[in-house]
């Protein structure tokens, strides 16, 4: 085990997949020789050359574009969205692109690509640079959707991302940057598809991922003092869906809270809140609670954004709530 | 002359418009009795681009086409009896029949693939020859595009890295005046498209996209400087869409005047003008009666062959686990 | 201030009770003296009752399909002295009001939100309460929600069980205790104050209560009685008891019991008359492919029903230590629900008592229930000659919509026949 704070550990996945295949390229804005806004591909360019770290034009549309066909041509490509909140402009290649032609074309076509974003408000970046909208890529068939909470999944799925042979959106959060843990040594790859119990409880399970696990933490050990044993499930990845995880949590603990720090209606908390109700139905003691972000735009001043986030004192709210 | 086509290149590019065109007939006759489904894009009329602009390239380059891709798939040497079972939603299309006549794709011909969403292919035919220029191929990237594609960001975009970048791209502007039922005078203050190469550093040509000779000659060059390593070229050839949007296009927007102006200029009528100059006339005569019994049996073959069944499809699945 | 509606003796005519059917306004609605506010159901007739007052509804004191005794308070009206919170109620009926209203952190719905079952009378259970209650056959009616709204949770529906649940998944679940309010005080006031203590219902009297007045009160009964003759089985049960192997103390190891050959007997009879091996449902006759005979127990505060399952094919021996296992953890209330619910039919044996014969109330949904007497020495007419005899008398409670009279006669003659001949139980 080696300390290290989240973007070194995903530094650490780039460095080391790039080292074992030499088809693994990075494109983006900002990558190459600042080594990108928050760190992630610092040094890299140093160490595998310009041509496989390229800086780019501002031009989301035709990169995305760009990571779909270079990944079914020959090589893997990892491609930097700086921002989520800039994810409509990609959406043409991984909806009507990426996410058909592996079925369309009759499996003709794989798409090994791996497309990192950031979001998440809490950093007084505004209502441009602060959105979660993990559903927009979530919603759409055959594309894979990863948010670790740990820099020991950052580094696992990302290095898992990128041997993935379907196309991975990758999104991390501008908060976990810094956050600091520990990361096992050596190839460390976590399975895609697979949650992780962050802290194992009896009498509700809160289903959150990336941030709002540690949220979801922060309000579990609250409600502890309270007499209430809530479960933490980190989901780790929003598609596949680990059902498995969440029905057997639910089995167990009768009482359901669902967190996703994006918006909350139609937002993803709607999907698991659904996924429960479908497949634990008998074993539900109290309506699904689900929490978002308020449904508005995020706004900018301190007291404003903490209103419309969601975190540890709302999902500790939520849980009494079921638990009423 | 270097990049002139041998003679049996010249008979096999004639072959393969007669191909076409028999195929655009057969399929508006297809579509009367009600045996396709949907819209059919035919280009009548267009088929000296699509086949004089891909027969230099060997199966490994790669084409991206547009919704309107008959002449490319043909082409690229696809086979008529796979493309027709395709738009006819059979099992033995080259999709399976999941793609229909918009998006047929065949990766053993490099042709990835049809795209519907107009200015789709022109990014990625660059993701495509990035990949190519980090495996240090000299194979090539070409996509074929409609003057209505030209007006989207995307291909600013595109046409902007694959010049910064001197990716193996070769840009074919199939240039036929219509974007849906608006005119190109109506789309673009200037004429002639090729004119935005300069700007963006690379070279651009105009060319009669109604012979085959003149299409195949001037992409030929460019294929070569792609293949050296120079970078992409922008090749604009000039035609008409005689054959209104689609199946489901009422008309009226065209004049009759310029429709027969155009007909005049048929480029299977320019090819048999000069190619009557080098081979005896039932040489032509008999390529041609094959190429229509070719598509006929086709046609046979295809409306004979079975319906594919439904299967879900893994890659595309949601969730992994307990699943109702 | 408020004032109540009742209802009275109305119309002269006699009534105990009656079943509220509709409310025609709703809390918060205004109300005129002498518009009909709730109609309500005799045994008879339908009958309306009017507000006594010009105000607001301001409570539901008796909801739809519940029964309320004469002069019962069904309901208040407020004439407007006092606010009613008409705000709260709106909320508890559309939560989607509260986004708009509040601040943001307020997607939280309110806590306080009143108590009380829907008026339609359609009870609220959750998805895991409604479940656990059909497993237990416990009657959501009988229960008393307190989740949101008076919504029936788990922890709700296992204070009526006898025994908490176990959870599907294995895991501890704590029960909540509720203290138990005297819902009716009009039982006490039959009793002069200081003569009496009231002792809470544990969850098990409270099953009792439930499912034994309710069997009481839908089922058809009908009684069968017959006396069997002894003897032949008190002889084969000395031979049988003298066979078994002794330990080194010259204790048997065990020791088969008359009720063990009354279990037997009525198996058998069961098997061979398949079609009193029922369950009585509204959407069909649940017939048995086993016979399990529930054989009641008597535990400290009440009593329980383990299971002897396929009675008719177990060897005597294996019911008789079957039983002793069963008795002795049913007396510390060790069963699982599995040991206890889902009989075919049951046997009660006051016998031990010096009852010489009763008739015993059925245990839903089983068809069937054998109350047996005491064995005794009586004078009998043999053949002309007057002798002596060990009988007992058993009687055969049925529920007529699953058994005929014929039928559950066919019954008691094979069980009889069983006791009086024992051998060909053990063939």
């Amino acid at each position: 085990m080696t300390m290290q704070r989240y973007a070194e550990a995903l530094n650490s996945a780039l460095r080391e997949e790039m080292a074992r295949d030499d088809t693994v390229w990075l494109f983006g804005e900002d990558v190459s020789t600042y080594g990108g806004v928050f760190k992630v591909s610092k040094g890299l360019r140093d160490e595998f050359g310009p041509e496989r770290v390229l800086d780019t034009p501002i031009s989301e549309q035709t990169l995305t574009a760009m990571a779909v066909t270079a990944a079914m041509t020959g090589t893997r490509p990892v491609l930097e969205i700086m921002y989520a909140d800039f994810m409509p402009l990609t959406l043409d290649a991984l909806v009507n692109q990426a996410s058909i032609y592996e079925y369309i074309w009759a499996d003709q076509v794989q798409m090994p690509f791996v497309l990192r974003t950031q979001g998440g408000g809490g950093a007084g970046a505004g209502a441009q640079h602060s959105k979660s909208l993990d559903v927009l890529v979530a919603h759409v068939p055959g594309i894979k959707v990863v948010a670790p909470a740990t820099p020991a999944d950052a580094k696992g799925l990302l290095k898992a991302a990128i041997r993935d042979p379907h196309p991975v959106v990758f999104l991390e959060h501008k908060l976990l940057y810094n956050s600091r843990d520990e990361v096992p040594d050596g190839d460390h790859l976590c399975e895609i598809g697979k949650a992780r119990t962050a802290r194992e409880g009896s009498d509700v399970s809160i289903f959150a991922t990336s941030k709002m696990v540690h949220d979801a933490l922060k309000a579990a050990t609250e409600l502890e003092a309270d007499g209430i044993s809530a479960e933490v499930i980190d989901l780790r990845t929003l598609r596949p869906l680990d059902n498995t995880a969440i029905v057997q949590s639910v089995k167990k603990t009768n009482h359901a809270v669902v967190v996703n720090e994006g918006w909350r209606f139609c937002g993803f908390g709607a999907e698991l809140s659904a996924t429960i109700m479908e497949q634990a139905f008998d074993d539900l003691d109290a309506p699904v609670e689900r929490l978002g972000t308020f449904d508005m735009p995020i706004p900018y001043s301190e007291p404003l954004e903490t209103s419309v986030l969601p975190d540890a004192e709302k999902i500790a709210a939520a849980a009494r709530r079921a638990l009423r | 002359m270097k990049n002139s086509p041998s003679l049996d290149d010249q008979l096999e590019m004639y072959r393969k418009m007669v191909l076409v065109r028999q195929l655009e007939e057969s399929l508006g006759e297809l579509h009367k009795q009600g045996k396709t489904r949907g819209p059919i894009h035919r280009c009548d009329g267009q088929e000296a681009v699509g086949v004089g602009a891909t027969a230099m390239l060997s199966s490994d380059d790669y084409v991206t086409s547009t919704h309107r891709g008959h002449a490319h798939y043909v082409g690229k040497g696809l086979d008529i009896h796979k493309i027709v079972a395709e738009i006819l939603g059979r099992e033995t299309g080259y999709c399976k029949g999941r793609a229909g006549h918009m998006i047929v794709a065949s990766a053993e011909h490099g042709l990835l693939g049809g795209n519907a969403i107009v200015g789709a292919c022109i990014p990625a035919a660059v993701g495509m020859a990035q990949s190519l220029k980090l495996l240090k191929s000299d194979r090539v990237a070409m996509c074929v595009f409609g003057d209505g594609s030209a007006q989207t960001g995307i291909c600013h975009e595109s046409m902007n890295i694959a010049a910064l970048w001197k990716l193996p791209v070769i840009f074919v502007l199939e240039h036929n005046e219509y974007g849906l039922t608006v005119h190109s005078d109506e789309q673009s203050a200037i004429k002639d498209l090729y004119k935005r190469a300069e700007a963006y550093g690379m070279p651009g040509k105009k060319v009669d996209g109604n012979d085959m000779l003149a299409v195949y000659e001037s992409v030929a060059t460019s294929v070569d400087r792609a293949r050296r390593g120079e970078g992409p070229s922008l090749i604009e050839a000039k035609t008409y869409r005689r054959a209104g949007f689609s199946t489901s296009d009422m008309g009226g927007y065209q004049s009759e005047e310029k429709i027969a102006l155009w007909e005049k200029k048929d480029p299977i009528t320019i090819a048999v003008k000069k190619l009557k100059k080098l081979v005896e006339p039932t040489t032509l005569r008999d390529i041609e009666e094959l190429a229509i019994q070719h598509v006929k049996d086709a046609v046979d073959q295809a409306l004979a062959d079975p319906y594919p069944t439904f299967e879900p499809h893994a890659a595309s699945n949601p969730y992994r686990g307990v699943v109702l | 201030m408020t004032t109540d509606i009742k209802i009275t003796g109305a119309g002269g005519e006699y009534m105990e009770s009656v079943t509220v059917v509709e409310w025609v306004v709703k809390p918060g609605d205004p109300v005129a003296a002498g518009n009909v506010v709730v109609v309500v159901e005799t045994a008879k007739a339908a009958t309306e009752v009017e507000a006594p007052i010009d105000g607001i509804l301001s409570e539901i004191v008796v909801n739809v399909g519940a029964e309320a005794d004469i002069g019962a308070v069904l309901g208040r009206i407020s004439d407007g002295s006092e606010p009613f919170d008409t705000a709260a109620e709106a909320v508890a009926e559309n939560p989607a009001l509260v986004s708009v209203e509040t601040s943001p952190n307020a997607q939280d719905l309110p806590s306080d939100v009143p108590i009380e079952q829907p008026a339609n009378g359609r009870i609220l259970a959750t998805p895991l309460a409604r479940r656990i209650a059909a497993e237990l056959s416990i009657n959501l009616a009988s229960v008393n929600g307190t989740g949101p709204k008076g919504r029936i949770k788990r922890r709700d529906v296992e204070l009526v069980s006898a025994e908490p649940v176990a959870s599907p998944a294995g895991s501890e679940q704590c029960v909540l205790t509720i203290p138990s309010v005297p819902s009716n005080v009009d039982e006490y006031d039959q009793f002069a104050p200081g003569s009496y203590e009231i002792r809470p219902h544990d969850s098990m009297r409270k099953m009792i209560a439930a499912r034994l007045a309710e069997a009481k009160q839908t089922i058809p009964h009908f009684y069968l009685k017959a006396t069997c003759d002894l003897d032949s089985l008190i002889r084969l049960r000395t031979e049988i008891n003298t066979s078994i192997p002794k330990d080194a103390d010259g204790r048997s190891a065990y020791k088969i019991s008359i009720n063990d050959f009354v279990i037997k007997a009525h198996a058998k009879a069961l098997s061979e008359v398949r079609d009193a091996n029922v369950s009585w449902s509204d959407s069909g006759m649940i017939v048995h492919h086993s016979v399990d005979v529930s054989v009641a127990v008597a535990i400290p505060g009440g009593l329980i029903t383990p299971i002897i399952r396929n009675a008719n094919t177990k060897p005597i021996s294996t019911i008789s230590l079957e039983m002793k296992d069963l008795a002795s953890r049913a007396f510390e209330r060790q069963l699982a629900p599995n040991e206890y619910q889902g009989g075919t039919t049951s046997i009660s044996n006051l016998g031990m008592f010096g009852v010489e014969e009763f008739a015993a109330i059925i245990n839903p949904p089983q068809a069937t229930i054998l109350a047996v007497g005491a064995g005794r020495r009586v004078a009998v007419v043999r053949d002309e000659i007057v002798d002596v005899a060990t009988q007992m008398t058993v009687t055969l409670s049925v529920d007529h919509r699953a058994v005929d009279g014929a039928l559950g006669a066919e019954l008691l003659q094979s069980f009889r026949r069983y006791i009086e001949s024992p051998l060909d139980m053990l063939v």
